[in-house]
């Protein structure tokens, strides 16, 4: 009836097989491109990151010509000091010279004799001696001196070859000790600091070291012969030898980044002790800037912490009710509530938890911390007033759906324990818990503290958690269940004996990407914590995270910078964490599947 | 009819396999073999179908018999752990060569599976699915083989008053005719049918078996079913697989009243008794 | 699923002890928890649009104040004895300097709802809450009664004249000033300016002309012109039929109008629209891609160990934090291809950035990115709900993969993308981190969308609802003002995210029944 050999239909045929063909090749290629698309975003921060911990390059190269010394290698003296100088016959002493930049400190002038320095101030008519204080042993002598962008550092190199910095202050002890670079070695010629930065050369009889204000050595290499003669305008060390001028191009954009520097507390200027801190500096600024990720590492795992510490116990046991007790049906109208519950914007949670949770809680603290300890009696007290009621009543509220009726029971106990808050903290704490806190436990009250973001956070992963671990015993195959009551266990017996065991890993994974949000989470950490970059325990007190960290500072960080590529360096942890969390859940999900698919049931 | 048989040890087990000329036969089968991971799942099968008849393919479960009739229409080509070797020629021309396009190759030959599984759509959007693939034609045209083709598969007197009605209302045996006839309307030469009527009650299943009795005026059919009884009264030649060899071919009525292997008696014996 | 079921009563047979009970008061928890917030959300957010009575407040001393009563408190005092706050919003915060008062509760000698005050919302300083005294025509004093009637229909005589002299200004006059800038100079255009200028002259004229004499709490007199108001009502006086209406025409007025004061009144429509459009670019981009991706995945990619582990892999990206992709997307799409389009292409207008810079088209990217793996999980998930049967019974009859795919797969695995859409909408309407670094803005004056061409602007930044609840709540001057604007606007985002979510669990709920019915057979 139909010609299959008619041209027509075999032209169309061809035209089938040729469209068949382009769109294989369409979905390939966009499948390909998408999923290379999506998982490009590790390559990516991989990529940005990376240069953070790329050793310094300098190399020699021939000088343009004509190219002039924008920045000399020894800050010349104003006139009038100069003078000063030869008067006092010390134009011999190696010497160091700070502006009034920190208007705190005013100018400094550091004069080198022997193994002491001098240190005078140069805020009057002629430079007044503050001091003279040993910066290396007796037995050493001073060979070479320079401050540090910023003037509130200053580097010192002796004639047994050791590099010490030292932090100025403004008052009694003057200087105190941060770095020492190394005790012996090669003695150090001549220190000259690159021009607005932390890094310095130091020219020893062997050859040139670059060093960085914090982070140490980060460069050695031969010194071309013959004589330095300063920067150019683009921070690179013009050398004469032989008539020929050479450049030696300094590319070191992030020397100040190092694990150490990263992750160690570090001798920050203006600090007595080495601190552990995250201070951006501006764009331009001399301060130093300090890039410390622990503080915000801390911020990350104490909110996920506390937010787990109120998820998993209210997740889990809501997971274990909901599969051993609900009735089928009360069960399939709770799971899409609580998936609702899930989809609840962060945005929204924060800004309750911010601007209405936070005030609240600070105003009825005591009733808030009192609830902690009585949320769970008040839920025993009714199973055990449960257990005496008769038989009637019981068959009325029935345990299957104590999840529901126990909701106004709950209620008013929060209710009164939060009217009788004043009343609490009026005979225990002399009405004073925040002051009483702080003058016995030495606890300082944030108003938008660990406390807020757990409740807050914990709120916005108790359904993930949920969600997963009910699954995962749900999961379980019934005759499993079925045979320990059969041989008398209860049902909460059946579930810790039999379903848990089975489940475990289940529930474990559910936790874990509980945990991956948690730390995730921005904008509820954002909003409900006061973001100061702390490292305290204390649920008391705020804290900062990676993710409230980028959303804050990101915007304003400049594209290639420091600041910039430390930012993606934190954003890339987060992702390397979340990822590998999430992978490891889903790899456990994956095993129970198949184990309960042999232990011969499941969907 | 000049029906040569021939015996011949393959692999230290004898079969024997009925000689069909090849100018009769539209399917030749030529030293098949296949492999599904690195399990053998038929062996040096080698066997000529008769071109309008009906052949059945018979043996245990696991003998192989699905797996010949998927090769057939080259639906292990979705597979990536299938490897095989051997020709299969349709119509003198062999199905896995370079000029073949397989969609076309599964357009000559048609496969009806044991579940019936028509498309969520109507029973019209159903049988006329494959022929608007394939041709555009004036819906009258359209029209005409549609009926014909439900008309071929019996159906017709029973949906043709409700033809736009989702073919998922129709009752299992109906579904399966469906089938059928959407197979039908795009004229194959050659009708694999995969156990047709093991999914369906005594009465359907009949209607499916007198069905392909008619068809093999039009076309060759090739039935694989476990249900012997169906294989006596719907075939005209049967092939008896077991442990994916071969073990004996021949004329329906000889195989069952006279067995010449005695692996083939021990099966039909053992199943029929 | 079966569940495990005792036998006999559902009580506790041979005590199962303590901890039911703790699993039980943690569900209860959980869904106490959730009910708070929700009905917290409904009740400010809704509640604020309703007319609230004003109070007439006489103190102990004697002094009086007018406002409206928001909430109570419980403070200490220093000496640490409890006392009881009460905050109105007295509104007149030219007059006072502060738009709202805490009283001391026990101080409060009476209260009163006197039927004459009003509340009268102007364009500028806020509400005024005061009594009207007399209405004034071009400083003349009227002795029109009753007060109240005639001064609505004066109010409503200079709305009208305003709304005549906007839609001229809109329609008329930039229009034509748009012309004429371009350079198309013809005398008819510029007749019609001028006529059209002249015009909103004397509307603006007539707008002047009535003004309302009114008594503060504090006895204060002043003349408030009718032009400078937007709307006044009296709540004491209404019936509840009439706060009702009240009640929907603010809220109408919360949906359709941009924000007046910094954000701290007016409405949200410009957030509405940025969000919905936002919304409706990503799901754009990532409905095609991320079907294909899923089709890919599913039916082409040779389903060996490395598609197994590209699609942990992707499913796991769901994972990830959303702030991580809003980095992804400043550096790759703002810094990266934005940066560069503007080397190419916009070299004149630098250094200010135009695509160089968060936008729509990088935000909707980012955001198409992130609920990328949304979809293609759902997608996926409904391809292998679909029995194999169905793609061998297409490629029988002869069709192409492609022919089967577009015919057969797509058709059937239709619900679970559309739910695998509705569940990105539903996540990306939600998601604020990486908006703020990759284009949303606190105030976007223009929306994204008018009449210049292209008319669709995806360079602009936009407004957002999340974004909105997070900036007025936390960087607006006067938090208590704004503060029923916040729980309105997060109550509508949380509305519209549940509908969504809704639709998504029903529509799956419809798939998984009728795919167990297709099983069965």
């Amino acid at each position: 009836m139909i010609d299959y050999s008619s041209p027509a239909v075999r032209l169309r045929q061809r035209w089938r097989q040729v469209r068949d063909r382009l769109a294989t090749l369409l979905i390939s290629a966009c499948g390909i491109g998408v999923i290379v698309a999506v998982l490009a975003i590790g390559v990516f921060l991989v990529v940005a990151a990376w240069p953070l911990f790329s050793s310094p390059r300098v190399a020699s190269e021939p000088a343009t010509p004509g190219v002039e010394v924008a920045y000399p290698l020894e800050a010349p003296l104003p006139a009038g000091l100069e003078a000063w100088r030869r008067d006092q016959h010390l134009d011999a002493l190696p010497y160091a010279l700070s502006h009034a930049q920190p208007q705190a400190l005013g100018g400094r002038l550091w004069l080198a004799e022997g193994h002491r320095l001098t240190i005078l101030a140069l805020d009057g008519e002629a430079p007044r001696r503050l001091a003279r204080l040993p910066v290396v042993e007796p037995e050493r002598r001073i060979t070479a001196l320079a401050a540090l962008a910023g003037g509130r550092s200053l580097v010192v190199a002796d004639d047994a070859g050791g590099l010490r910095r030292w932090t100025v202050e403004a008052a009694p002890p003057w200087l105190r000790l941060a770095t020492e670079y190394r005790d012996r070695g090669p003695v150090i010629q001549a220190l000259w600091t690159l021009p607005e930065s932390r890094l310095f050369l130091a020219r020893d009889a062997a050859g040139l070291s670059l060093f960085e204000s914090l982070a140490g050595q980060r460069w050695r290499g031969e010194a071309p012969g013959g004589e330095a003669l300063g920067f150019d305008a683009e921070g690179g060390l013009l050398w004469r030898d032989a008539g020929v001028v050479q450049r030696l191009a300094i590319d070191a954009p992030h020397a100040e980044i190092s694990w150490r520097t990263l992750w160690l507390p570090q001798p920050y200027e203006g600090h007595a002790a080495p601190q552990q801190r995250w201070q951006s500096a501006g764009e331009g600024s001399l301060d130093e800037p300090k890039y410390g990720l622990a503080p915000l590492a801390w911020g990350t795992l104490k909110a996920a912490a506390y937010a787990l510490l109120l998820a998993v116990p209210l997740a889990l046991g809501a997971a274990f009710f909901s599969a051993c007790y609900l009735p089928r049906r009360l069960r399939e109208r709770i799971k899409p509530t609580l998936e609702l519950m899930e989809a609840l914007p962060g945005v929204v949670i924060g800004f309750v938890a911010g601007l209405v949770l936070a005030p609240f809680v600070e105003r009825h603290l005591a009733g808030g911390l009192a609830l902690i300890v009585l949320l769970p009696l008040v839920m025993l007290l009714a199973g055990g007033l449960w257990t005496r009621l008769p038989a009637a009543w019981r068959r009325c509220l029935p345990l299957g759906w104590a999840g529901l009726w126990l909701m106004p029971w709950l209620a008013l106990w929060i209710a009164l324990a939060l009217w009788a808050s004043p009343w609490l903290e009026a005979a225990l704490f002399d009405g004073d818990l925040r002051g009483w806190l702080e003058a016995s436990l030495g606890l300082g009250y944030d108003q938008r503290n660990a406390l807020i973001v757990g409740l807050a956070m914990g709120f916005a992963v108790i359904p993930s958690i949920f969600a997963l671990a009910e699954d995962a015993l749900s999961g379980v195959p019934a005759s499993l269940g079925e045979g320990a009551q059969a041989l008398g266990a209860t049902r909460w017996q059946t579930l810790w004996k039999v379903l848990l065991p089975a489940a475990g890993p289940g529930v474990f994974s559910a936790v874990m990407i509980g945990a991956g949000r948690a730390v995730g989470e921005t904008m509820i950490v954002l909003m409900a914590t006061g973001n100061t970059a702390l490292m305290s325990v204390s649920p008391l007190e705020g804290m900062r995270s990676f993710a409230a960290n980028l959303a804050i500072e990101l915007p304003e960080a400049v594209p290639g910078g420091t600041h910039y590529r430390v930012l993606l360096f934190s954003a890339l942890l987060l992702f390397l964490f979340t990822f590998a969390v999430n992978t490891l859940a889903e790899l456990v999900r994956r095993r129970l599947k198949r184990r309960y698919r042999q232990l011969g049931a499941g969907r | 009819m000049s029906e040569t048989l021939f015996s011949q040890a393959a692999g230290g087990t004898r079969s024997a396999v009925i000689e069909i000329p090849a100018a009769r036969s539209c399917l030749e089968i030529d030293d098949l073999s296949l492999r599904y991971g690195g399990q053998p799942a038929l062996q040096g099968l080698s066997l000529r179908v008769p071109r309008h008849s009906v052949t059945a393919f018979i043996g245990p479960s696991g003998c192989g018999k699905s797996t010949l009739l998927r090769v057939l229409n080259r639906l292990h080509d979705l597979n990536d752990e299938v490897t095989q070797s051997g020709r299969v020629l349709l119509e003198g021309e062999d199905i896995h060569g370079p000029g073949v396009a397989v969609a076309q190759l599964r357009r000559r030959v048609g496969m009806v599976f044991q579940t019936p599984n028509p498309f969520p759509m109507s029973i019209y959007e159903n049988v006329a699915f494959g022929l608007r693939l394939q041709v555009p034609l004036k819906k009258r045209r359209r029209d005409e083989i549609i009926e014909w083709a439900l008309v071929s598969a019996a159906l017709w007197d029973e949906v043709k008053d409700r033809l736009h009605d989702s073919a998922w209302t129709l009752s299992g045996g109906q579904q399966q005719r469906l089938v059928i006839a959407r197979t039908l309307a795009v004229q194959p030469e050659v009708l694999l049918l995969d156990e047709p009527a093991s999914a369906l009650d005594p009465i359907s299943s009949l209607k499916i078996e007198e069905l392909i009795r008619n068809l093999k005026s039009r076309l060759s059919v090739i039935l694989v079913t476990h249900n012997m009884q169906q294989a006596a009264r719907v075939s005209d030649y049967t092939a008896f697989l077991e442990g994916g060899e071969l073990v004996e071919y021949a004329a329906t009525d000889d195989l069952f009243t006279n067995p010449r292997l005695t692996r083939t008696e021990d099966y039909i014996t053992g199943r029929m008794s | 699923m079966r569940r495990l079921r005792l036998p006999g009563r559902a009580g506790l047979p041979r005590g199962e002890g303590p901890w039911p009970w703790l699993a039980a008061g943690s569900l209860a928890l959980s869904l106490l928890m959730l009910a708070a917030l929700l009905l917290l959300l409904a009740g400010r957010g809704l509640g604020h649009f309703w007319p609230a009575p004003v109070e007439l407040v006489t103190l102990d001393d004697g002094r009086q104040l007018a406002g409206q009563p928001v909430r109570e408190e419980r403070r200490q005092t220093l000496q640490g004895s409890p006392l009881r706050e009460r905050l109105y919003r007295t509104g007149n915060r030219d007059l006072d300097g502060e738009a709202w008062r805490w009283v001391e509760v026990t101080s409060i000698a009476r209260r009163e709802r006197p039927d004459d005050w009003a509340v009268i919302e102007r364009q500028r300083w806020g509400e005024l809450i005061v009594r009207p005294l007399a209405l004034e025509e071009a400083g003349r004093r009227l002795a029109e009664a009753p007060l109240w009637a005639a001064f609505a229909a004066r109010l409503e005589r200079v709305l009208s004249l305003r709304a005549e002299r906007d839609a001229l200004r809109r329609e008329v006059i930039a229009p034509l000033a748009r012309r004429l800038a371009a350079g198309h100079d013809d005398a008819e255009a510029r007749a019609r300016l001028t006529e059209a200028q002249a015009r909103v002259g004397e509307l603006q004229a007539a707008m002047t002309r009535d003004a309302l004499v009114v008594e503060s709490a504090a006895g204060e007199r002043l003349t408030v012109p009718l032009e400078s108001m937007l709307a006044a009502w009296r709540p004491n006086a209404m019936s509840p039929p009439e706060k009702l209406a009240a009640w929907g025409a603010n809220l109408w007025h919360f949906l359709s109008e941009g924000p007046r004061a910094a954000n701290t009144a007016g409405g949200v429509w410009p957030a509405i629209f940025g969000t919905v459009l936002m919304v409706l670019l990503m799901s754009a981009l990532v409905t095609p891609f991320g079907v294909l991706a899923a089709v890919y995945l599913h039916e082409v990619a040779p389903q060996g160990r490395l598609t197994g582990w590209v699609r942990i892999a992707v499913r796991n990206l769901a994972g990830v934090p959303s702030i991580v992709y809003g980095v992804f997307g400043l550096g790759v799409f703002v810094y990266g291809i934005g940066g560069r389009l503007d080397d190419w292409l916009f070299a004149d207008s630098l250094p200010s950035p135009t695509f160089g810079t968060g936008g729509l088209l990088w935000a909707s990217l980012t955001l198409a990115l992130l609920t990328l793996p949304v979809v293609i999980v759902a997608t996926e998930e409904g391809l292998a709900r679909i029995p194999a049967q169905q793609r061998e019974a297409a490629l029988a009859l002869g069709a192409t993969r492609a022919e089967m795919l577009r015919r057969v797969i797509l058709p059937m695995a239709l619900p679970a993308m559309l739910t695998g859409v509705i569940l990105a909408i539903a996540r990306a309407a939600g998601e604020v981190a990486p908006l703020m670094l990759v284009g949303v803005a606190k105030l976007a004056p223009q929306v994204p969308v008018d009449g210049d061409f292209p008319y669709l602007h995806l360079e602009r930044k936009f407004m957002h609802l999340g974004y909105h609840v997070f900036d007025v709540g936390f960087h607006s001057g006067d938090v208590e003002a704004a503060l029923p604007l916040v729980y309105a606007t997060a109550l509508l985002l949380v509305g519209v995210i549940l509908v969504l979510n809704l639709t998504a669990i029903l529509l799956r709920h419809h798939l998984r029944a009728r795919h167990a019915a297709l099983r069965s057979r």
